[in-house]
């Protein structure tokens, strides 16, 4: 990980051919269960907002963490969402993408909150009063890879 | 900007949320070229990453003629973010642009320089050249604790 106060980065100067590669939907999942840095995307009042969320993955969705009253909060009621996870790397111009549409609801299950609370990487990098927990039900995952033609 | 209370503060030991300022967006957007282009469809929001370029007061990105971002780019705004994170310092920054996004006229075009012009990683031809304002753009950075 190149740290997020360096500046300038450079694209790699080799131009060879890279090409899309499609990830099976098997090998997402394994992706989004390794990751935790991931955005949400959804079409907020007139606007569309991205934002990112630390999230894990618990008996198959989503979940993440957020203040009750701020901007994320709003997925607390129903919403389409698309979840994207990535591993870009410049120097190679090469890396992978995952994006996860889906349903979002809270949580207000005892099960389900008792597990997230113990979720190590559920806890948000930000300071602050992150009680309210989203849930994000897949409705459909795609992912594709780049990479140097062989 | 942080929402702590105060009692929620003493026991936490977190990084510090702040709000960047337009200038600071800029120069970070400016810092990488590769992003992520948001927009919306009947079947709800998508996100792809996106190779781009900062040109003037604009995020300029290439896409083909018939890809399903090239019908859906122009009728309703678009988002586009960047970031870039530190999974071990748990530290970080994202920068969001929202606007209307609008294809390059062929005048415009020939007015960019070799370098301007965004250079995306896989093969294929993408030969409409989009520009987004930065009619909105908000950033936030997380500080280490």
């Amino acid at each position: 990980m190149i740290s997020p106060y360096t500046t300038g980065r450079r694209d790699s100067d080799d131009r060879s051919e890279r090409r899309f590669e499609a990830i099976s939907r098997e090998q997402c999942f394994d992706l989004l269960a390794t990751n935790h840095l991931g955005r949400v995307a959804w079409q907020a009042a007139d606007l569309p907002q991205i934002l990112p969320v630390t999230y894990a993955m618990y008996q198959g969705s989503v979940y993440f963490r957020t203040t009750p009253d701020g901007i994320l909060s709003e997925l607390a009621q129903p919403t389409r969402v698309a979840l994207e996870v990535d591993d870009l790397d410049q120097q190679t111009r090469s890396g992978w993408s995952i994006v996860l549409q889906g349903r979002t609801s809270a949580v207000s299950e005892p099960d389900a909150l008792a597990h997230l609370w113990a979720a190590d990487s559920l806890v948000p990098w930000a300071g602050g009063n992150r009680t309210l927990f989203i849930c994000i039900r897949p409705d459909r995952v795609s992912g594709r890879v780049v990479r140097r033609s062989a | 900007m942080t929402t702590d209370n105060a009692a929620w503060s003493l026991l936490d030991r977190r990084g510090r949320l702040e709000t960047l300022d337009r200038d600071e967006c800029r120069r970070l957007l400016g810092s990488t070229n590769v992003g992520r282009l948001g927009y919306c469809t009947d079947l709800g929001p998508r996100i792809v990453p996106m190779n781009y370029t900062l040109v003037g007061e604009a995020v300029t990105f290439r896409t083909g003629i018939d890809t399903e971002a090239s019908h859906q780019l122009f009728d309703h705004p678009v988002a586009f973010e960047v970031d870039q994170f530190d999974e071990f310092l748990q530290t970080g920054w994202s920068v969001l642009v929202v606007g209307n996004a609008q294809p390059l006229d062929e005048e415009s075009l020939l007015l960019l320089d070799i370098g301007q012009t965004p250079q995306p990683w896989p093969a294929g031809r993408r030969v409409l050249v989009v520009q987004l304002p930065l009619t909105t753009m908000t950033g936030r950075r997380v500080h280490p604790s």
